[in-house]
């Protein structure tokens, strides 16, 4: 066991010199050494033979320091290699995240599919390059700020002279949160970039190696730990790092600490307030200061850090305690770095987006042939169309079978089952689906009398294939405190410049806003409609996201002035059980465009009788339930939308919007023009 | 006699090993029945599973034959062959082709009398609705087939050739092999070697029992001459000539066919897995080694060296299982993502929806097989089929979720499509653990692995 095990750490340790992903690469301390003697010879002026003399000092390479490196590198290989494999790997973060994307954003994303797959590459290194270096920025710097956890990053600073091998003069609890650190920064790239670019992402690399990563080593990442204090022009250190500012940062002066805590990149120090320059001609001193008594002894570095740790973390639990670390490396210049007041550091923040659960299905036996059965399917959820087909089955006697799901796939899915489907009546929102759904050919069109007459011919499809049964207008909503109602007028003038940078809307994949733009499509033409999408999209305050929800709260959150959503959102946030929403209401008004004009556009939720229907009549019964006077109203208040029945009740919320005047096109148009619609919004640059 | 026959078996043992291409081919093996004194030269008899392979491969072939309107007639002739031992049913598959010919047209050729229905897993099937034994639910599978059109019920997205298939194979090839005659019919004292398997015949018990495993398996007795793609091929009906061992001008059903799990270890290691030499290996060091104890009663180390190759046996056939749920997995998964694509865009999703259900059935059936092994697979098993669920996940939502009192599915949950990807993510990192599996085809998250491995992140506590 002993041999092998042995031969395991010989494996291990010449690895450490013989990979190119490893900072001590023989290349990468080959090309530091040329370098630092490049820098000597032509720079310093100083002769070859005496640089030489002077890098490979016995002086630097044979100190107590050295030595106590080059034990931390063998005992640390060995511990490290037993510990590393049961953390939290890379993979498992990595897949984590994967997993947790499907949820969010339902499903597999592909963004850019036109994007080259070197593109992609070179995306992933360079985010996994710049979050690594945040990450390690930030860490380092809690490493200095926690007593706790500089008790243990002590070790590292403890070095008096420095030398390559240094920078592996690590505590092996700092190896174990720097091994955590790498794993959930890269674990999370690597999940959110293979979700969303498949098998196009790779790592660019250059001799097995990440390639920005080998640039970083070849150009002489090992002279950080060196007394080789190789200074940058000043514009270029405000980039990156040089090796003599990490120098500084290992420098016992006082005015050094806290100072340059970065890797590569320097903009995390000038972000965060911990920039320094290297200095002219510089000679530092290294280490903790003359106060600590044997700061390479094995003991001090392996075992007093856990008992400092543990006093600081005795202090926190028990305030008022007296104890203090007593450890040999407690009391020093540098320890005082841990008290240093530090200003709150931005971490990265996820967020949430509420998965949408689809509604539960009822039982489906397949041969449902009862006469006295109606089977429905309906992409509006179960508690906005449930209680009414109870009331339908007490008026009529009539039975149903509800099955909920999502709108598009709902339709794909009768389309798929054919002859066999069990669907009677499709219930969807948007005329636009509703107009998809004919097109498909899954609805027939219906010759009812009474539904006819109570549904204006505006909000039904010409062939009487699908039937309008609730009403919603896209409208404009303004911030009360930023916006005078006087300033606004019609769609077309949300194009104006005056609004520029004021505008929040959601993308253009969205049908609503497809619908929005079908319409102006039919009133406008199309030459105006994209021209007047240009102006729009000129209008943004930010990049199209989220749902109409989330453009009123941006509204209400001051990050635009003006959005249009559909009316029952706004209803909603009005009657959210969540006070913070409702407070946020508060400072929203409803404007109705057009009202000098053609109206403010109008859009529908709606029903059709499908093609291969076996319960005509009760399909019919229940279309013709839907749109009487109580049924009306009570379907438009659950979901806070307009009947579609003229005369019918409206619900308090919406009467305090206002009276209006709607558009009267034939909502048949928006399906017809949608395709128009989609095109013209992407040439217009609206995402 | 004893002696005739001893030196019989040693000669024909001597000649055996003596010719490198038949030490790699399993059969003929000598007559080792102490007493037997019939004209028969070879014990090696695994007829009946070779006929069994072709009513399973028949049984699949009308499963998709169905046109909504034959259900009658269809079942009948399903069941013919599923549960019937009627003489006279023909091969549907294979059969003879352009430069494919077959020597069998008729099951009775190679053996008659059998039927797979009493052949099934007697437990209850957890992976399926209705707390039903395997046979019965293959037998409600099959009721359902043939009230379809194409084998495919687009209501509940079953596609029933597949279903039918991938758990028939388990239920009856599998669980027969490795719970029945590498397991009970290995014990010492059941089917003795120093006997006949049963009166009349000219093997022994242990060479029969051995036979009858390595029959269920469906190699073709040449495999160990084949690599991968060949023995793969043979089943496409690809290469007549790395099919017709013999050279004989046609290909034997019963000796030199790659049928089912046989099937699937070649695919798997198209991918670079050993499973099918490692499976086929083993079966013939167990005959040899069966062969060498001469008609006696097996010793305790040879009967403990038998029982290491059952072992090396059930655990890749149980591999060759897992690898081909955990690829449909994968399968299911890109079936998904396409179909989100074509749902956003309004495209036609007829043919993606088709794939995915098929890779679906595939899924489902092996994971069902998997069960009808006979070991308790214990929380893999109920995690595994929570994962999958009892159907594939409709559009818009919802899947089969029980079977009513009249046998009717229902459908619901709230099940979406994205957090049924997930499931697969899930359902392969299972597999994938569970079975220490190597070859993972189709792994949904393979890419992410080559990310980590290239960025070599090691042992070393590196500082800033």
């Amino acid at each position: 066991m002993s041999e092998l095990a042995a031969q395991g750490w010989l494996g291990d340790w010449a690895a450490q010199f013989l990979d190119p992903r490893k900072r001590l690469y023989w290349g990468y301390l080959a090309s530091a050494f040329l370098i630092a003697l490049a820098w000597m010879v032509l720079l310093r002026r100083e002769r070859p033979a005496s640089a030489v003399r002077k890098l490979l000092s016995r002086d630097i390479w044979c100190s107590p320091s050295a030595r106590a490196d080059y034990a931390i590198f063998l005992i640390n290989t060995i511990l490290m290699g037993s510990i590393v494999p049961r953390l939290l790997g890379h993979a498992a973060v990595a897949a984590f995240c994967f997993s947790l994307l499907h949820g969010l954003f339902e499903g597999r994303a592909s963004l850019l599919p036109a994007a080259p797959a070197w593109a992609i590459a070179a995306g992933f290194t360079l985010v996994l390059f710049v979050l690594d270096d945040l990450a390690r920025y930030v860490i380092h710097r809690l490493m200095h700020r926690l007593p706790v956890l500089w008790a243990f990053h002590k070790v590292h600073h403890s070095a008096t002279r420095l030398n390559p091998l240094t920078v592996l003069r690590t505590h092996p609890v700092e190896g174990v949160l720097f091994a955590l650190r790498g794993a959930l920064v890269q674990g999370l790239c690597i999940g959110v970039f293979v979700y969303a670019f498949g098998d196009r992402v790779s790592l660019v690399m250059v001799l097995g190696a990440n390639a920005v990563k080998l640039v970083f080593n070849v150009l002489g990442a090992n002279l950080r730990h060196s007394e080789v204090p190789i200074r940058y022009w000043p514009w270029l250190e405000k980039i990156f790092l040089s090796p003599a500012q990490h120098q500084v940062h290992h420098s016992v002066e006082r005015r050094h600490h806290d100072r340059n805590f970065g890797v590569v990149l320097s903009c995390w120090d000038r972000l965060f307030g911990t920039f320094h320059h290297s200095e002219p001609d510089q000679a530092l001193r290294y280490g903790l200061g003359n106060s600590v008594a044997e700061p390479h002894s094995l003991h001090t570095l392996y075992l007093a850090p856990f008992r400092e740790s543990a006093m600081h973390i005795a202090r926190l639990l028990v305030p008022g305690s007296r104890a203090r670390p007593r450890a040999p490396l407690a009391q020093s210049d540098q320890s005082s770095k841990a008290s240093h007041s530090m200003k709150p550091i931005r971490t990265l923040k996820f967020y949430s987006v509420l998965a949408v659960t689809l509604a539960s299905v009822a039982a489906f036996p397949p041969p449902l042939l009862a006469a006295d059965m109606v089977n429905i399917y309906s992409a509006r959820k179960e508690e906005l169309i449930l209680p009414l087909l109870e009331r339908f089955r007490e008026e009529t006697g009539i039975g149903f079978r509800l099955v909920t799901g999502k709108a598009d796939g709902l339709l794909k899915r009768i389309e798929i089952e054919g002859e066999a489907t069990p669907a009677d009546v499709f219930i969807t929102v948007d005329a636009g689906r509703l107009q998809r759904a004919k097109q498909a050919g899954i609805l027939q069109p219906v010759e009812n009398a009474v539904i006819e007459e109570r549904i204006p011919a505006h909000l039904r499809d010409v062939d009487n294939q699908w039937f309008g049964l609730s009403r919603r207008a896209r409208v404009i909503f303004y911030a009360r405190d930023r916006v005078d109602p006087s300033e606004l007028s019609t769609y077309e003038d949300l194009a104006n410049e005056k609004w520029r940078g004021r505008l929040c809307i959601r993308s253009s994949n969205n049908i609503y806003n497809q619908s929005l733009v079908a319409s102006m499509i039919a009133h406008l033409g199309e030459e105006a409609t994209e021209e007047w999408a240009r102006g729009l999209v000129a209008n943004f305050a930010r990049n199209p996201a989220g749902g109409d929800t989330d453009q009123l709260l941006a509204l209400a959150a001051g990050q635009c002035d003006i959005t249009l959503v559909n009316t029952y959102y706004f209803g909603r946030m009005l009657n959210s059980s969540d006070e913070s929403e409702r407070a946020a209401g508060e400072g929203i008004g409803v404007f109705w465009p057009n009202q000098d004009g053609r109206g403010a556009h109008v859009n529908v939720s709606g029903a059709g009788i499908t093609r291969h229907t076996r319960h005509l009549e009760a399909a019919q019964a229940l279309l013709e339930f839907l749109v009487n006077d109580e049924s009306q109203a009570w379907y438009a208040e659950v979901n806070n939308e307009y009947p579609v029945v003229p005369g019918a009740e409206v619900s308090d919320t919406l009467r305090s919007f206002g009276e209006f005047q709607s558009d009267t096109l034939n909502l048949t148009v928006l399906g017809e023009n949608n395709t128009a619609a989609l095109q013209l919004m992407d040439r217009a640059g609206w995402r | 006699m004893k002696s005739t026959n001893y030196i019989a078996a040693s000669l024909l043992g001597a000649l055996a090993c003596g010719s490198p291409a038949w030490a790699d081919v399993y059969g003929p093996f000598p007559i080792t029945l102490k007493g037997y004194d019939g004209d028969k030269t070879d014990s090696t008899a695994y007829t009946g599973q070779a006929a069994r392979q072709l009513l399973h491969n028949s049984l699949k072939k009308l499963a998709a034959q169905g046109d909504g309107s034959n259900a009658e007639a269809i079942k009948a002739q399903m069941m013919m062959y599923f549960a019937g031992k009627d003489e006279g049913r023909e091969i549907l598959d294979p059969q003879s082709k352009d430069g494919f010919t077959v020597a069998q047209t008729m099951v009775d050729e190679i053996s008659k009398g059998n039927e797979l229905k009493s052949k099934a897993y007697g437990g209850l099937v957890n992976g399926w609705p209705g707390k039903m034994t395997s046979a019965e639910v293959l037998e409600f599978m099959i009721d359902k087939a043939a009230a379809t059109s194409g084998g495919f019920d687009p209501l509940t997205g079953y596609d029933y050739q597949q279903l039918i298939s991938k758990f028939a194979m388990g239920a009856v090839f599998y669980n027969q092999g490795v719970d029945n005659y590498l397991d009970e019919g290995l014990a010492r004292d059941n089917k003795p070697n120093d006997q006949p398997y049963s009166e009349g015949r000219h093997y022994t018990g242990k060479e029969h029992v051995w036979d009858e495993a390595f029959g269920y398996f469906g190699a073709p007795a040449h495999a160990l001459t084949l690599d991968a793609e060949q023995a793969y091929g043979i089943a496409k009906g690809a290469d007549m000539s790395v099919a017709d061992y013999d050279k004989d001008g046609k290909v034997d059903l019963y000796r030199e066919m790659t049928y089912a799990h046989g099937y699937y270890a070649a695919d798997a290691d198209k991918s670079g897995t050993n499973y099918l030499h490692t499976i086929v290996r083993a079966f013939l060091d167990g005959r040899n080694l069966i062969t060498s104890a001469a008609g006696e009663a097996l010793t305790d180390a040879q009967h403990a060296e038998l029982m290491g190759y059952a072992d090396v046996i059930k655990s890749n056939w149980e591999k060759v299982i897992a690898e081909a749920a955990f690829k449909y997995a994968g399968s299911v998964y890109k079936d998904l993502q396409k179909l989100q694509i074509i749902i956003e865009s309004n495209g036609d999703a007829t043919e993606a929806f088709r794939d995915y259900t098929k890779h679906w059935g595939e899924l489902k059936g092996f994971a069902m097989a998997l069960e009808a092994g006979g070991k308790d697979l214990g929380d893999v098993g109920v995690r595994m089929n929570r994962l999958i669920g009892y159907g594939p996940v409709l559009l818009g939502g919802g899947q089969v979720t029980g079977i009513d009192d009249s046998g009717n599915y229902v459908t619901g949950g709230d099940q979406d499509m994205g957090n049924y990807m997930v499931h697969m993510l899930k359902l392969q990192h299972l597999l994938g653990e569970s079975f220490a599996l190597e070859g993972r085809k189709n792994d949904a998250t393979e890419e992410m692995d080559g990310l980590v491995e290239s960025l070599g992140e090691g042992l070393a506590a590196e500082n800033d």
